[in-house]
């Protein structure tokens, strides 16, 4: 229990948020903590908190899993530091870069591959798939 | 007709307790196997039904991990992540700004626990 009271606030702030699908169980002296959101902002909150509670993430007593990914059907935006993001022919870095997406770009979710690739489409009509976590429902 | 009643009672009896203690062995065997994968253990019979269903953490399999972990890091030069039993060592430098967007994709995987050693520049 006592890992749940070190990160109470983070848990209260994903149930205030909403997030669907929360499960925090605690075992082997690791907190973990699963859940989904529609909105990549609540993401980054939770993920704030949970750096302020351990700062730099050092205590390795937290997995905190929380999927913002864009659904199937609807528009994504690219969120890479900076550079475009890889469009591959299919799930997986050693598979053939066919495209690319610009930082920024807003681009449409046709399937989720598995929990790290999704299909996607441009607007110039490019498919491929990318790496989930450099995608934000927008 | 008294001993036919009788009979018949004794039946119902020993029915019954034969069904408590079969019933008592059932709850006691899922307890066991699941002891050492959660610990907000409590013998309310709610709490049992949770802890079958997606409460128990699921971990992924090394070969999956290292797999995933390939992909997680490439846009991380200077970071290495290792595997083993399920715990993810991750070495080497980074920047503080990009930190979270690791952790992010690391945090996703699955993996047991995460053992951050890396130098923050």
């Amino acid at each position: 229990m006592a890992l749940q009271d070190k990160y109470k606030e983070l848990i209260d702030a994903a149930q205030t948020a909403g997030v669907s699908n929360l499960k925090v169980v605690e075992s082997g002296g690791v907190l973990y903590i699963n859940g989904k959101t529609s909105d990549g902002k609540v993401k980054d909150n939770l993920w704030n908190i949970y750096n302020k509670i351990d700062p730099d993430f050092r205590a390795g007593d937290l997995i905190l899993n929380i999927d913002a990914s864009a659904a199937p059907g609807t528009k994504a935006k690219v969120t890479t530091q900076s550079s475009n993001l890889n469009i591959r022919k299919g799930p997986g870095t050693d598979q053939e870069i066919v495209g690319k997406a610009a930082h920024n770009e807003v681009v449409t979710v046709v399937t989720r591959a598995n929990d790290q690739w999704s299909l996607i489409r441009t607007d110039k009509g490019q498919e491929g798939y990318v790496y989930n976590q450099y995608l934000i429902q927008v | 007709m008294y001993m036919k009643k009788k009979l018949l009672a004794g039946y119902m009896l020993s029915f019954i307790i034969l069904s408590l203690y079969i019933g008592s062995c059932k709850g006691r065997s899922p307890e066991n196997t699941n002891s050492d994968t959660a610990t907000t253990t409590t013998t309310t019979p709610a709490d049992n039904t949770t802890k079958k269903n997606p409460d128990t953490v699921v971990i992924s399999e090394d070969d999956s991990l290292r797999n995933m972990i390939t992909d997680a890091v490439k846009d991380y030069p200077g970071v290495t992540a290792t595997v083993d039993q399920g715990v993810v060592t991750l070495t080497g430098n980074i920047t503080r700004e990009k930190l979270p967007k690791l952790m992010m994709s690391m945090n996703s995987l699955h993996p047991k626990k995460i053992v951050n050693n890396l130098t923050i520049k």
